[in-house]
């Protein structure tokens, strides 16, 4: 390493620097944590198993937590008997062990006693609030129905993978006895990715199966003998998945990263970085697609046998040809090939993947019984040749010759993996990007292939826990009280008088939430909300419930193959009550509380279902026994989706040609514009650049603010390339305003290279007070009903209700 | 034979995340605003931002824990002797003896040594004393599951760490300043 004092000097200045200025708006937050007393190991503690607070990751990493004096001092990543490997936690994790003892956190119930969203409050006692809230539920119940309480409990304390107190959980048991009216449905962020992935591995709108949706175990990488990160900070989101991508570069495997910024870790280790234009994956994977098949490098016998490929498609109606369309009795749901042996016509029956000597053509044009007909692969290659790399060169941004080497790559590495996550799928049409993707890895016979496959959160979790159980496992005659409907509640007629909210913020983070409320807040008789901390959600709650951290409580977690005990590690802070313990209490006054009646133990042996075959044998004693992770009764093999190539699809193959979709002019993958482009749309002119919001290494959305990550980050930066901003006169560090017409945002400039000129990226998960004004999720549309736009039918048609409005466009100007 | 403790910081494996730096403030419980381990981005001007222009950028990371120098600058100047180096090679400070007169901190090329204000003394990365004394090893090499740190004895051909410089071709830092350090990088 060549570095001179000089330029290290320089180097450090800037960092010292970084450290030493905003400590948040008024450095208020960091002001008071600098006067608390820091941890300190010093060894003699105590060590218990705790699983990581953070959910948002999905990684459930378990932790060896450090106690002295009642007191975290550090946590590391816990041993996994027999998988030495597994230990890890990310600086998130490693963070988490300042978090019970944040300034902010909540520490005793309180009531509102300003205007709602003031922030007054006046401490009570947990029997006042308890009675209030269950005298106000009877009374709203009395007065408009039980429907009319809307409880969504689950969030940031819950331990993935199973939990007594998420979103399964108890919440989900009291909601069923009160018949409280479900929250609205999530805002859905990865059902882009899933509504490709229903249509090309499961469409069958009998029996409408939607699937599971993980993709292959993480360390599969070290398989692949190339790997293509597509639209996901892998780097910085999924750090314990990144650290085999890693050890797969070491031993030589290729490394791509195609995005439109230059992320962090996932683009500095990948050995490409290939630059696209946001929303227009699905040109690159088709020009990609035209490449490989004028190459012939396609394979050819796994469309044959494991895709739709060979199927007829009429001509006339873009309908697949069936074998009733040319034989007399001829059965209507048998597709129809043309087989190159005989040169005739032949059906193929679904579920059916070969026919002896049968080999079905894909290229060509046919005329069984005078009907006109191509193959759907030759369907595909035309669509593709419309997509050619001097084309799509254009659309995409990305350069032709760019486009040819990465196809030939693609195509040749078997097997080769792609990693990708919402940065494909985030628009109105993410998911034509999302299918092309998977299309290509299916003609490159890399579906269902250890070290293939298109895989999104990367990681089989087993359902270890019945859920269920808590919500349908009761015996009395109340167990069939469950009829919650999902309503429409913050709308007209604003059936919604009452919200539960337990660690959730949705005020805080979920987009055009904040203006949505506002109309809805006159309607509202009560909002209970149980969390860690202040959050700007709370700030709008009429009584404030302290809850408990993971490390305050027993839990337990089903995740990466293993059941974990989560041991309490310390007493609760304050006057903080576990989940477990407000329910039960609620209950109780509610009239239900025979329903309620385990402790926080027995509701973790009542979770380890002894019916449930993966679990089968580990009881809560064994686990305690047995330093508390036990690996579950799940195979040893990494998990490979689809490895028996049985797809759930009406023909049993894989169907990039979806016949459902013709109305549309959907049935094969194609390019279509963001709804508000900056090629395409009017709107454009007065809002030329595409706004978008990552995750980065320090918060998974809003949770994870402790001091020692406020140290690392201090304040939000929106990252914009000086090409941008100097054509608008605004230079590195000034303060911005970014505007729609939705909303103004004011937030300071970071001066990044590595973002696609006509794109700003603001990560994502900063509070509402980290903004002198606005926030980022005011830009954006609340839901389709906010937007001009229709709700996208090819969406709709698989019963999904997506809100996928990350189409917008904003424009900056100087503060 | 006595031992030379060294470390080996693998950059084609750092990814910045800086799991090190809270692994170090959990571990020493430093307050904030004094870091003993720092991550420096070989990049663009700001930390996390990579140098060249859009679409052709770079981007690296410097950990920067104590050198732990055979020849340290710091412990020259120190006017109290409150800086010294121990036979296995690890420097610490006396927080005893340290008058906070921050000669060190102008003394050290590597800008490690931390003047923290509320105690009134200058403090640094120990390569934390206390666990190697128990047969572990720093907290930041224990934490990087990344496989960015290798620790061990630089006297012994056969440690890992020692392979590990001669294979992943290791270097220190400014090697003209004579400071002798006993951090390794390899090439990222």
């Amino acid at each position: 390493m060549k570095l001179t004092r000089r330029e290290f000097i320089k180097t450090t200045a800037v960092l010292s620097g970084a450290v030493g200025i905003g400590l948040g708006i008024d450095g208020k937050v960091l002001k008071a944590l600098a006067e608390s007393a820091a941890p300190v190991a010093q060894g003699g503690e105590k060590t218990v198993l705790t699983c990581c607070p953070g959910t948002g990751c999905h990684q459930s990493c378990v932790f060896r937590t450090y106690v002295r004096e009642g007191r975290i001092v550090k946590v590391e990543g816990a041993d996994y008997p027999g998988e030495p490997e597994l230990k890890h936690a990310c600086l998130r994790g490693l963070a988490s062990a300042w978090l019970p003892y944040m300034p902010d956190r909540l520490k005793y119930p309180m009531k509102r006693v300003g205007e709602r969203g003031e922030g007054k409050f006046e401490r009570i006692s947990w029997d006042e609030a308890l009675d209030t809230i269950a005298t106000k539920l009877k009374d709203i119940k009395a007065r408009y129905g039980s429907q009319a309480v809307s409880i969504s409990a689950g969030g940031s304390t819950a331990v993935p993978g199973g939990s007594t107190s998420g979103s399964g959980g108890l919440g989900s048991r009291f909601a069923n006895l009160f018949e409280a009216g479900s929250p609205p449905g999530g805002t859905g962020m990865d059902l882009v990715e899933r509504i490709a992935n229903v249509y090309i591995y499961y469409y069958d709108p009998k029996t409408r199966e939607t699937g599971a949706y993980a993709g292959h175990d993480y360390r599969d990488v070290l398989n692949s003998r190339l790997i293509v990160i597509w639209g996901d900070n892998l780097g910085e989101a999924r750090l314990r998945d990144f650290i085999y991508v890693l050890e797969a570069k070491d031993k030589g495997t290729r490394v791509i990263d195609i995005s439109p910024f230059f992320n962090s870790s996932t683009a500095a280790k990948a050995d490409q970085f290939i630059p696209i234009r946001p929303a227009t994956d699905g040109a690159f994977a088709l020009s990609a697609m035209d490449v490989i098949i004028k190459a012939g490098l396609y394979d050819a016998d796994y469309v044959k046998k494991y895709s739709n490929g060979p199927f007829l498609v009429r001509s006339d109606n873009k309908k697949l040809l069936r074998e009733s369309d040319i034989v007399a009795g001829g059965k209507p749901e048998n597709y129809v090939v043309w087989d190159s042996v005989t040169n005739a016509p032949k059906a193929v029956a679904p579920k059916v993947q070969e026919i002896a000597g049968v080999d079905p053509a894909l290229l060509g044009t046919y005329s069984p019984k005078g009907i006109a007909c191509k193959p759907a692969f030759q369907l595909l290659a035309d669509r593709a040749a419309e997509y050619a790399p001097e084309t799509a060169t254009k659309v995409c941004e990305v350069p032709a010759e760019t486009i040819r080497s990465f196809a030939l790559e693609y195509a040749k590495a078997k097997p080769a993996c792609i990693r990708h996550s919402h940065g494909t799928s985030r628009t109105y049409h993410g998911n034509l990007s999302h299918r092309a993707i998977i299309t290509l890895a299916v003609i490159c016979g890399n579906i269902g292939v250890p070290g293939g496959g298109v895989s999104y959160r990367g990681g089989y979790t087993y359902e270890g826990t019945t859920r269920e159980k808590f919500t349908r496992g009761i015996t009395t005659a109340t167990a069939t009280r469950t009829k919650r409907v999902a309503t429409r509640e913050y709308e007209e007629p604003y059936a919604t008088k009452a919200m539960l909210w337990f660690t959730k913020n949705p005020l805080g983070g979920d987009r055009g939430f904040r203006r949505k409320m506002e109309k809805a807040w006159p309607h509202i008789e009560l909002l209970v909300v149980h969390d860690l901390y202040m959050t700007f959600t709370a700030k709008y709650a009429d009584i404030v419930l302290p809850g408990t951290f993971i490390y305050e409580r027993s839990d337990i977690s089903t995740a990466n193959d293993f059941v974990a005990f989560s041991e309490k590690a310390i007493e609760p802070m304050y006057e903080c009550k576990s989940d477990v313990w407000v329910w039960t209490e609620l209950a109780k006054r509610m009239g239900f509380g025979e329903h309620f009646t385990k402790t926080e133990e027995e509701w973790i042996e009542y979770q380890l279902d002894q019916t449930n075959p993966y679990i089968k044998g580990i009881t809560l004693e064994r686990l305690k026994k047995e330093g508390g992770i036990i690996r579950a009764n799940v195979p040893k093999e990494w998990f490979v989706e689809w490895l028996d190539k049985k797809f759930k699809t009406v023909s049993g193959r894989l169907e990039f040609y979806s016949e459902a979709l013709t109305e549309w002019g959907e049935e094969l993958p194609l390019h279509k514009e963001p709804m508000e482009s900056p090629l395409t749309s009017p709107l454009a002119k007065k809002y030329p650049l595409i706004f978008y919001t990552m995750r980065i290494k320090n918060f998974v959305q809003t949770m994870g603010f402790d001091p020692l990550m406020r140290e690392l980050e201090p304040e939000p930066r929106l990252y914009m390339n000086p090409a941008d901003a100097e054509k608008r006169g605004i230079k590195d560090g000034d303060w911005v305003i970014v505007f729609n017409d939705l909303a103004r945002l004011k937030v300071k400039v970071r001066f990044f290279e590595g973002i696609r000129p006509g794109t700003l990226n603001l990560p994502h998960g900063w509070h509402v007070d980290d903004f002198p004004e606005g926030h980022y999720q005011d830009l954006l549309y609340a839901d389709f009903k906010e937007t001009p736009w229709p709700e996208n039918p090819v969406h709709r048609l698989i019963g999904f209700a997506t809100e996928i409005v990350y189409d917008q466009l904003v424009e900056v100007k100087k503060a | 034979m006595i031992k030379q403790y060294g470390m080996l910081v693998d950059r084609k494996r750092c990814i910045g995340c800086e799991a090190c730096t809270i692994a170090c403030k959990t571990e020493n419980g430093t307050p904030i605003g004094v870091n003993w381990h720092r991550v420096l981005t070989i990049g663009g001007k700001h930390k996390d931002t990579p140098a060249g222009t859009y679409p052709n950028l770079s981007m690296s990371w410097l950990p920067v824990p104590c050198m732990h120098c055979q020849n340290p600058p710091c412990e020259r100047v120190c006017p109290t002797a409150a800086i010294t180096r121990r036979a296995d090679g690890i420097v610490l400070i006396d927080k005893g003896k340290c008058i906070g007169c921050q000669y060190c901190v102008w003394a050290c090329p590597y800008e490690v040594p931390q003047y923290n204000a509320q105690a009134g003394v200058v403090e640094k990365c120990t390569l934390c004393a206390q666990r190697v004394d128990q047969g572990q090893q720093p907290f930041c090499v224990e934490v990087c599951v990344w496989g960015a740190r290798i620790f061990g004895d630089l006297n012994d051909p056969n440690s890992e760490v020692s392979k590990a410089i001669v294979r992943k071709h290791g270097e220190v830092l400014m090697l003209e300043q004579g400071t002798k350090p006993v951090v390794y990088y390899s090439p990222p």
